[in-house]
């Protein structure tokens, strides 16, 4: 056990913080502002599909979380691939964490400059970010992760704000129809892709398997989690389908965010001012997450994976930079945005269809191996 | 007879064999004694009186007049030691405490504990008979209650012991002593109940008490500075009460209690953040009246940690939350206020500052003109003489409401400093700003610990049975098992101690 789990007060992660793990890993870029992909009613099908494939994979991800290499932690990835492969590994490992949180972050960002802050750079907002983010995992992997519970609290809520818009007047159920399509949209590889996307993230708990007290009875929290999300996609697409339907919904830049507006309280209107800034939890949370994942993988890179100290200045300020410049010069405009949420859409797709099924097919086969021999 | 006597008594100075070394103490040197007087010196109620006994020769009285019972020294000491005669002095002298002392240094620190210390036979002993300066056991001006027991502690510490084992009369209720403190030699008491507190809790209490190191503690509250593990948090790590009944719960919960000498003020340890809300009145009240008192006490707490600058990041970032009839409200208010919100909030809030403060130190009889001063001068004058908006002192009013709300006199406090803080955040990126300052302070509640024990649980780490007694006080019946954070040795609190008639003849 590493120190600073050692330090850690109240143990390791329970199997039961999986379900929030998966469930937060999952819907941070895409609940709230949805790409625009998902447009017909008959859409919610996909969505069920996506889930249940998603529930698969996590299943294969369990298999690996419960082998003894996944418990060991880097060791175990040693025994499985190799010292030399997972040194190697480590770099695209780290280009990957880069790119996914710099698109990630640099969303969240265009958002609250697009929301609350017209008038201020984006990267104005960047550094404070940052430094509750630092502030979080220099608390360590343990304590990060158990933050997990207080993310999902601060953010959840959200979802109760649109239950008024299944709701006549505010919802017209004509708008969900058709439910069987009668024609599919020439686009439905590509909302495929963007959905099994969303129900991406849960990949980084591969790598964690060594902070899990226990991961017996694992795929129920995890399967949990995934359902959780999937109801969360259903409830956000149902309540924009049903208050501003297909035509205007395709009219409209994140039509979740802009469907707060429409809340009206005796002392409060425009809730989208409280909404934006809430679901920075989320990402305050993952960005932890991230740095502590790129402090590893540069421990690894640099060939020193047993230390258990160093690398988490680097690993912070490396982000930030790379995060800064990323934003300055690859995000300026918005054919850029698009191609950079399309390029993730497909990085953690292939991520999320490939670790899992990758690092359990490598146990098995060491393990036969081994009996082999 | 006599002269024989002495000589057998000079003789035994000189060899002093090792049972009674171990037993009674070290003989002491010669040098002890005048190293004793010596340091007696220039103290002018230290006195050294010399008794001649039959038996045991001449025997040194030293002690400091101011600290001890004159009384009880005549009556259990002196007139004992001029009339009977025995080989020993424990059977001249039939005082309660009366103990060997191995060196100079130990007699040096217990006379100044209203001890008086005996020189005979070549032996250092003490005699506590310090004088009864003490006030009357009255009910609690901190944590004042209507229903319930109002007794409270006071600054004796042996008394405050007393107060605890009467609610919590058995053996394995243990208590150990420390001395810290190089100057002040203040008496702690680690309070803990074996077979029930996790044994760690109490290795790193014992620990942590022993490596105390300083000149002068006054009060727990200096204690628990050199206990805590955050020394930079403005939150309290440790509970502060002068109840007697909060620290008997405690202790049957599974927590370690300091009980610090000339402080009414008990420490406990490990707590939660959540245990800072709660009140004893919660357990007298029926258990829906409780859990609503205690959820408002959560909400007043963050009412006044954020209403301030909630209205600062509205009226400077926000305009467009608020509804167009409360805005012109809003609008009309501000029209002739020459600053702008955060300076006219900042203002306000400091003046509201300095009239608690000043409520705090001025005596009882002038309240009412502050009272005065403060809310019709200053609130009235303010907003006719447009330095500040009717809305605004309406806003600090109820904060400053709201922050009496948290039973927790430390906790008020930090709530403030919080509030400064969620107040330039807002002022700067209005409520993504407020959001951030509130992100951080969980964080840091989420990375904080008391005594080693995670200061969040039961929410991070997560323990769903401690939930019945956090934010809501569900009926006692259904709290069978102690907080599971503590990991108590006994878990279950309902197993033992069933209630059974007393028999008489």
């Amino acid at each position: 056990m590493r120190t600073e789990e050692r330090g850690a007060s109240g143990g390791l992660w329970p199997a039961s913080l999986g379900w929030l793990l998966v469930n937060r890993f999952q819907v941070a870029l895409y609940v709230l502002f949805l790409p625009d992909v998902l447009i017909h009613p008959y859409m919610i099908w996909i969505i069920l599909l996506v889930g249940v494939l998603s529930h698969f994979n996590l299943r294969i991800l369990s298999k690996w979380l419960q082998t003894e290499e996944a418990r060991l932690g880097y060791e175990g990835f040693v025994r499985v691939l190799g010292g030399r492969a997972v040194r190697l590994l480590a770099v695209p490992a780290a280009v990957v964490i880069l790119l996914e949180s710099s698109i990630l972050t640099l969303d969240y960002l265009e958002v609250s400059h697009h929301i609350l802050f017209p008038s201020v750079s984006k990267l104005t907002l960047l550094p404070l970010l940052w430094l509750a983010s630092v502030y979080l995992a220099s608390q360590g992997m343990i304590l990060t992760g158990r933050f997990v519970i207080i993310a999902f609290i601060g953010s959840f809520w959200i979802m109760t704000l649109f239950l008024q818009f299944f709701f006549p007047p505010a919802a017209d159920y004509a708008m969900l129809l058709p439910l069987v399509p009668q024609k599919w949209d020439d686009n439905i590889p590509y909302i495929l892709l963007t959905l099994w996307a969303a129900m991406a993230g849960p990949q980084y708990l591969a790598f964690t398997g060594s902070r899990f007290a226990s991961t017996s009875g694992m795929f129920r929290w995890l399967a949990l989690g995934n359902a959780l999300s999937v109801l969360e996609y259903v409830v956000f697409f149902l309540a924009v389908t049903l208050a501003f339907g297909p035509e205007y919904m395709r009219k409209l830049d994140y039509p979740v965010v802009q469907l707060v507006r429409y809340i009206e309280l005796p002392f409060f209107e425009r809730l989208e001012t409280i909404v934006v800034p809430f679901h920075m939890i989320v990402y305050i949370f993952l960005d932890a997450f991230f740095i502590l994942f790129l402090r590893d993988v540069l421990r690894i890179a640099a060939g020193n994976a047993g230390k258990a100290k160093g690398f988490f200045g680097l690993a912070a300020v490396l982000w930030l930079v790379f995060v800064y410049l990323f934003g300055k010069y690859f995000w300026a405009s918005e054919t850029r945005h698009l191609f950079w949420i399309h390029f993730n859409s497909w990085l953690t797709g292939a991520a999320y269809a490939l670790v899992p099924s990758f690092l359990a097919l490598a146990a098995l086969w060491r393990k036969r191996k081994r009996k082999r021999s | 007879m006599r002269w024989l006597m002495r000589l057998f008594a000079s003789l035994r100075n000189a060899s002093g064999t090792g049972e009674e070394r171990g037993n009674s103490g070290a003989p002491v040197r010669g040098s002890d004694l005048e190293n004793l007087k010596r340091a007696f010196q220039n103290i002018h109620d230290a006195e050294f009186v010399e008794i001649e006994n039959e038996r045991l020769g001449k025997v040194t009285l030293l002690y400091i007049r101011s600290l001890i019972d004159i009384k009880q020294l005549q009556e259990f000491v002196i007139a004992p030691l001029q009339r009977e005669s025995g080989t020993d002095l424990r059977d001249i002298v039939h005082a309660a405490h009366l103990t060997a002392l191995d060196n100079s240094e130990q007699a040096e620190t217990a006379a100044f504990k209203g001890a008086v210390i005996l020189h005979a036979g070549g032996r250092l002993w003490s005699v506590s008979l310090s004088s009864a300066l003490n006030r009357a056991v009255e009910p609690s001006k901190q944590e004042a209650v209507i229903h319930g027991p109002q007794d409270s502690f006071t600054e004796q510490v042996e008394n405050n012991l007393t107060l605890i084992r009467r609610r919590l009369a058995v053996s394995s209720l243990k208590s150990e002593r420390f001395l810290v403190g190089g100057l002040s030699h203040t008496t702690v008491i680690l309070l803990y109940i074996e077979n029930l507190t996790n044994p760690e809790l109490v290795r790193i209490a014992r620990e942590k008490t022993a490596a105390v190191h300083s000149d002068a503690f006054f009060d727990s509250s200096h204690l628990s500075q050199f206990l805590e593990d955050h020394i930079h948090s403005v939150f309290p790590q440790f509970q502060q009460t002068d109840r007697p009944d909060a620290v008997a719960a405690a202790l049957a919960s599974g927590k370690v209690v300091w009980l610090v000498e000339n402080t009414p003020f008990a420490l406990i340890a490990p707590i939660t953040f959540f245990d800072l809300f709660q009140s004893p009145e919660d357990y007298i009240h029926r258990w829906p009246v409780a859990s609503f008192l205690r959820g408002m006490r959560f909400f007043a707490f963050l009412f006044a940690m954020v209403l301030t600058p909630f209205y600062v990041a509205i009226t400077m970032h926000h305009y467009q939350m608020v509804p167009l009839d409360l805005l012109f409200v809003v609008l009309e208010s501000r029209s002739e206020i020459p600053f702008n919100p955060f300076w006219e909030a900042l203002f306000m809030m400091l003046v509201l500052e300095i009239l608690k403060e000043a409520s705090l130190r001025m005596p009882s009889k002038s309240g009412q003109t502050l009272g005065i001063v403060g809310g019709i001068v200053i609130g009235q004058a303010g907003v006719e003489a447009n330095i500040t908006s009717n809305l605004l002192i309406i806003h600090v009013a109820v904060t400053a409401i709201a922050s009496f709300l948290i039973p927790n006199y430390l906790m008020t406090n930090s709530s403030k400093l919080i509030q400064f803080g969620l107040l330039g955040l807002a002022a700067w990126l209005g409520l993504w700003g407020i959001t951030l300052g509130l992100i951080l302070v969980l964080i840091h509640l989420n990375g904080l610990t008391s005594l080693k024990q995670p200061y969040f649980a039961p929410l991070t780490p997560f323990y769903g049975m401690d939930w019945k007694d956090t934010i809501v006080r569900l009926p006692l019946r259904w709290m069978p098992r102690r907080p599971a954070y503590l990991k108590p040795l006994d878990p279950c609190r309902m197993k033992s101690g069933n209630s059974r008639p007393e028999k008489k003849g």
